[in-house]
């Protein structure tokens, strides 16, 4: 297990239960954290107003993110917690202590555990060296991104906190992971998005818009492990109304896919987080390009905005 | 809403009524004053909805100190209509409109956190013990969410180091909060009901008379007399992996 505070020679099988605080400092050698600090330091922050993007530092700001993800995971999207994540107040997994994990912070607030009012996960490569695994294996067969050449990132655990959701929380941090992804020359993303509750009958004709509009090409098609798999095709492509379908999907969903995103073959449902799970795949030049479009459209119609004002006069 | 209202005049009635008996006892004839407070915190349970259920041996004859995890003032009513007892609380509570005369008029041990006063409030709790009379402490110093049990503060407890001779029986009680409405709570219910951190009194208080009935396990463990080999944080930590055994025990283990 992850976190298992005391150690195993005692005969007490409930041992775990004695000791109040956790840490996951034990777990990691010192030469990984040093070489990781020494790459930190060279990424800058990202700043707007109080608000502030950065990598999480020390085991305090990953404490804090766990904690963050617990209450919007378990106390609002009611997941269904184990006995240590209610003890410890935290959502971990096996992959934590390895991970990058993006902040953005609120300088408002005071204590470091409540100031964090946003995470999202990240996972290279070499990160799972020690561990061996990517989240979404566990989940999708993505044995074909994996054998492209470059690197690749996996996005994850993305949250925001309650009060902070009508808030550009979420630009704030595609800036960071764009910075993030420049610095370390990634190819390819990926990661899981999430429709809230099991019952995929409730989602057919949202699954089978995406896999009709937004399937990805056979070269880098991730496919859905057994036995929690489903299919996505419910419907015909001719009897879809896109337009309020579109409106009805996920916000998470709906923003990786006008980034350009593509989706795998399949949806995993995960009971334990009461969600159905997607596979997106994003590469990253699609990526630059929406970027770069999205900002020249806008600056085209201030330009026609400017024109019509001048008109007028 | 209409039970919400109810509630609270049937309360503030009984206490009404009860008040002016209990000042007169508690000025008069002090032995006696235990009474009334035991039947009023079973008359509370009754108006709020607690269901109380007992498990294990409640101390009846001789004086016990009782040790106990808190999640909510709910506790102090919950363990007052099991048992005739008084309790150990912060200096702060003395202050508040209405809880504070009602805590003074049940022999409550007000204490504070100075190290000046300590050997007085430990003398005052002795003595308060061998007037064979039980007394229920808190050690957590807070309150808890009531899914867990917090790490036990030590200082009350130096009065097993300092009083070798007067043997005092000790006992650990934990309360865990069940069910709601006869089914079973989740964690964030159990968030919700319980009144911890630096939540608002009013809006819990509320949220807790909303509910039809509240299901409670009251477990006792066994009395027994600390040793004079043990010091007062073996003592402590040896409560606190009893209560918590207790507690996560019957939440999360079926």
């Amino acid at each position: 297990m992850c976190l298992s505070p005391v150690k195993k020679s005692s005969s007490n099988k409930k041992s775990w239960i004695i000791k109040p605080v956790s840490s996951i400092k034990n777990l990691i050698s010192n030469s990984y954290i040093l070489d990781r600090r020494r790459i930190k330091n060279k990424l800058k922050s990202v700043k707007y107003k109080n608000f502030e993007v950065r990598l999480a530092k020390n085991f305090k700001d990953i404490d804090a993110a766990q904690n963050l993800r617990f209450r919007v995971f378990y106390e609002e999207l009611k997941a269904k917690p184990t006995i240590k994540n209610i003890l410890y107040e935290k959502d971990f997994d096996e992959l934590d202590p390895f991970c990058d994990h993006l902040l953005v912070i609120d300088h408002n607030k005071s204590s470091t555990r409540k100031s964090i009012v946003g995470t999202y996960r990240l996972i290279r490569r070499p990160m799972t060296q020690i561990h061996g695994k990517f989240y979404t294996e566990g989940e999708f067969d993505i044995k074909k991104i994996l054998k492209k050449k470059g690197e690749v990132l996996e996005l994850g655990r993305s949250c925001v906190e309650q009060n902070y959701r009508d808030k550009p929380i979420i630009k704030l941090l595609w800036k960071a992971i764009s910075a993030y992804m420049e610095h370390y020359k990634i190819k390819i993303l990926f990661g899981c998005a999430s429709f809230t509750g099991i019952n995929y009958k409730k989602y057919k004709e949202q699954l089978s818009y995406i896999y009709h509009y937004h399937l990805a090409p056979e070269e880098i098609l991730p496919k859905a492990l057994p036995p929690n798999n489903i299919k996505l095709n419910y419907c015909q492509k001719k009897d879809l109304d896109t337009y309020k379908i579109f409106k009805t999907l996920p916000p998470l969903l709906k923003g990786y896919l006008r980034l350009g995103a593509y989706v795998g073959d399949g949806a995993f449902i995960d009971k334990q987080f009461n969600t159905i799970d997607i596979c997106i795949v994003l590469k990253s030049d699609s990526l630059k390009k929406r970027y770069v479009n999205f900002h020249k459209k806008k600056e085209t119609n201030s330009k026609i905005i400017f024109l019509k004002k001048f008109l007028k006069k | 809403m209409i039970l919400i209202f109810i509630r609270l005049i049937i309360f503030f009635l009984l206490t009404l009524v009860l008040l002016p008996f209990q000042l007169i006892i508690f000025f008069l004839i002090k032995k006696y004053s235990y009474i009334i407070p035991y039947f009023y915190h079973k008359f509370c349970c009754r108006i709020f909805g607690i269901k109380i259920k007992i498990s294990g041996k409640v101390p009846v004859n001789t004086p016990t100190l009782l040790i106990s995890n808190h999640a909510s003032y709910l506790d102090i009513a919950i363990l007052g209509s099991v048992f005739q007892t008084s309790f150990v609380a912060k200096k702060e509570v003395a202050k508040w409109p209405l809880l504070g005369i009602l805590a003074k008029l049940q022999n409550t041990i007000f204490i504070d956190r100075r190290i000046s006063s300590l050997k007085s409030q430990e003398n005052e709790i002795i003595k308060h013990l061998n007037e064979k009379k039980n007394l229920v402490i808190f050690p957590e110093g807070t309150s808890s969410d009531g899914n867990r049990v917090l790490p036990f503060k030590s200082s009350l407890f130096n009065i097993f180091e300092r009083n070798l001779n007067s043997k005092i029986f000790v006992q650990t009680t934990t309360i865990v909060y069940k069910k709601i409405n006869g089914s079973l709570m989740s964690h964030v219910d159990r968030k919700n009901i319980t009144w911890h951190s630096d939540m608002d009194l009013i809006p819990n208080i509320f949220s807790v008379l909303r509910k039809l009935s509240i299901e409670i396990e009251v477990i006792f463990n066994d009395k027994f007399i600390p040793g004079k080999e043990y010091d007062r944080k073996k003592i402590a930590l040896y409560c606190w992996k009893k209560i918590n055994y207790n507690l996560t025990n019957s939440l999360y283990r079926k």
